[in-house]
């Protein structure tokens, strides 16, 4: 055994674990999935008609070869599509245009004494990612109606006022990605984070086709669980489950609660006595459009606004939600005039 | 679980000409998909990032065209890799062994790939997971130039400058982390 033997076992083994990190890094299962895909999609066009035409040479080999490939039909093809397979295709599913509407529901992590935990429920509508209108009906009873039309961002104060909101003006957070843009109208960029930062798994249940997805990448902030029900034939997604796991919860005793230190921005009205926690979980449920279509107008504000929204409080230190991210997000415009309500 | 006999996950989607009933190309890719992440890894030990991608097709094309000699008595993985390996020397040599590379070493990378062999793709994704929790307990030095080359993909150049450190003492101190975390991966009893 010489010197050298070992230079070699141990220039291995780092190249080896390097590697690994490697993988890791770069290698998720979706770019994985894609670069077999392209390699056998090149397989099918460059080799020849018969690709197992050499095979045949002798008995022996014809015999390899055919038991290779039953041996594997007969054990994989009943078996249901992979978790990554099912993710690109509703990825693809996700990625058209149209009208959509969706229900949202919103769950708080705060319960009372013998209450149930606070909730919010409405619809979100969508055209694109210039027509969208938002209507939630919160648990105290205040209504959150918010609209884009184009170039027009829109609101109704609590006092039933029209007020206008620049167009980049934020969304509450509770239907924003982690990208600053609306959740559901980017639920196939939802679908690429959950790609490249879940660990997903088939949980098909009672018949529905199912993907659940468990955050790994710890430097990424996004919801700590998401599971998806999939339309079986288009693939495309039903149902998104999203659970942010521990979030912050409201302080007791009625206290004022005030923005984060970190910056986050409040999701309360200007001025509002509270900030609540965040949701533990938002179901978003894919639902019919009333006639196939939204009427003309459906986006456009109910009437001429009268005047511009008030400006946000300070909101300018929001955190990079990843390392990729820091620096990179231009500081909100607006907050919005409402959101989530301060619980007693 | 052997990887000759892969994860019935791993199967691709049902819709689309590679259904239910596959033929012998959907068949070929279920195999390839199931030993896809440690062929990568065998590629990324072998040869520069920018020749991963096509040396993994051009390995996936010569060994569909070859599939007649595939042994079945060895694993799939392995055989995959030794095809790999032609590729990667016939790769080197025309990159003017740029990455030196020998056979002995390849011999070596090739016994650390086998040592994975025996688990199927579910596993070795598990096990890349676990780098993780190994690269978040190496001390604060260490997990920083990890951070910065392997998930800012940093230039060693800039992680020196921005360490106060030479570009010798970084690639040294990088050697030194992934030694730790080989070492804690074979304390979680997953081979790194």
């Amino acid at each position: 055994m010489t010197d050298e033997r070992f230079t070699h076992e141990d220039t291995a083994a780092d190249r080896w674990t390097g590697a690994m990190l490697e993988v890791r890094r770069r290698d998720g299962a979706v770019r994985v999935d894609e670069l077999v895909d392209r390699s056998v999609e090149r397989l099918r066009t460059r080799a020849p008609r018969r690709p197992f035409a050499s095979a045949w040479r002798t008995p022996l080999a014809a015999a390899a070869s055919i038991a290779v490939i039953a041996g594997a039909a007969l054990l994989f093809a009943p078996q249901p599509a992979s978790a990554s397979a099912l993710l690109r295709a509703a990825q693809a599913a996700e990625s058209g245009a149209g009208d959509r509407r969706y229900r949202i529901e919103l769950a708080f992590p705060w319960r009372g004494p013998g209450g149930d935990a606070p909730r919010a429920e409405g619809t979100l509508d969508v055209r694109g990612a210039a027509h969208v209108r938002l209507d939630l009906a919160m648990p105290d009873g205040r209504r959150l109606l918010r609209g884009l039309d184009g170039a027009t961002s829109w609101t109704v104060s609590p006092s039933g006022e029209v007020l206008r909101l620049p167009a980049d003006a934020p969304w509450p957070r509770f239907i924003e990605t982690l990208e600053g843009e609306l959740l559901v109208d980017r639920l196939d960029s939802l679908l690429g984070d959950v790609g490249a930062f879940y660990a997903i798994d088939r949980c098909d249940s009672g018949g529905a086709m199912r993907l659940c997805a468990r955050r790994v990448d710890p430097s990424f902030r996004g919801p700590e669980r998401i599971e998806l029900t999939l339309d079986p034939v288009t693939k495309a997604v039903l149902r998104a489950e999203l659970s942010m796991g521990d979030a912050p919860r409201p302080r007791t005793g009625g206290a004022r609660d005030e923005p984060a230190g970190d910056g986050r921005r409040p999701d309360g009205p200007p001025g509002a006595p509270r900030r609540p926690a965040p949701p533990s979980t938002i179901v978003v449920t894919r639902t019919e459009v009333p006639g196939g279509a939204f009427a003309e107008g459906w986006f456009a504000p109910p009437s001429e606004p009268t005047r511009d929204a008030p400006p946000p409080p300070d909101d300018r230190q929001r955190p990079p939600h990843r390392e990729r991210d820091r620096g990179d997000r231009p500081p909100p415009g607006a907050m919005p005039p409402f959101g989530p309500p301060p619980r007693d | 679980m052997s990887d000759r006999v892969p994860n019935p996950r791993i199967v691709p989607a049902g819709d689309g000409p590679r259904g239910a009933s596959p033929d012998a190309a959907d068949v070929f890719a279920i195999l390839v998909q199931e030993q896809a992440e440690r062929l990568l890894a065998y590629l990324r030990a072998t040869v520069p990032p920018s020749s991963v991608d096509d040396l993994f097709q051009e390995a996936v094309l010569v060994a569909w065209r070859r599939l007649g000699d595939y042994d079945r008595s060895r694993p799939f993985g392995a055989w995959m890799r030794g095809i790999a390996r032609n590729l990667v020397m016939d790769h080197l040599s025309r990159l003017g062994r740029e990455r030196p590379t020998d056979d002995a070493l390849l011999d070596a990378i090739e016994h650390r790939a086998q040592e994975h062999d025996g688990a199927d793709r579910e596993e070795f994704r598990a096990r890349l997971e676990r780098l993780d929790e190994c690269v978040a307990a190496l001390p604060e030095e260490y997990r920083s130039v990890i951070h910065h080359c392997y998930r800012l993909d940093a230039p060693l150049a800039r992680i020196a400058a921005e360490a106060g450190a030479s570009v010798e003492a970084i690639k040294k101190r990088l050697q030194r982390a992934r030694g730790m975390i080989a070492a804690c991966m074979e304390r979680k009893g997953a081979t790194a």
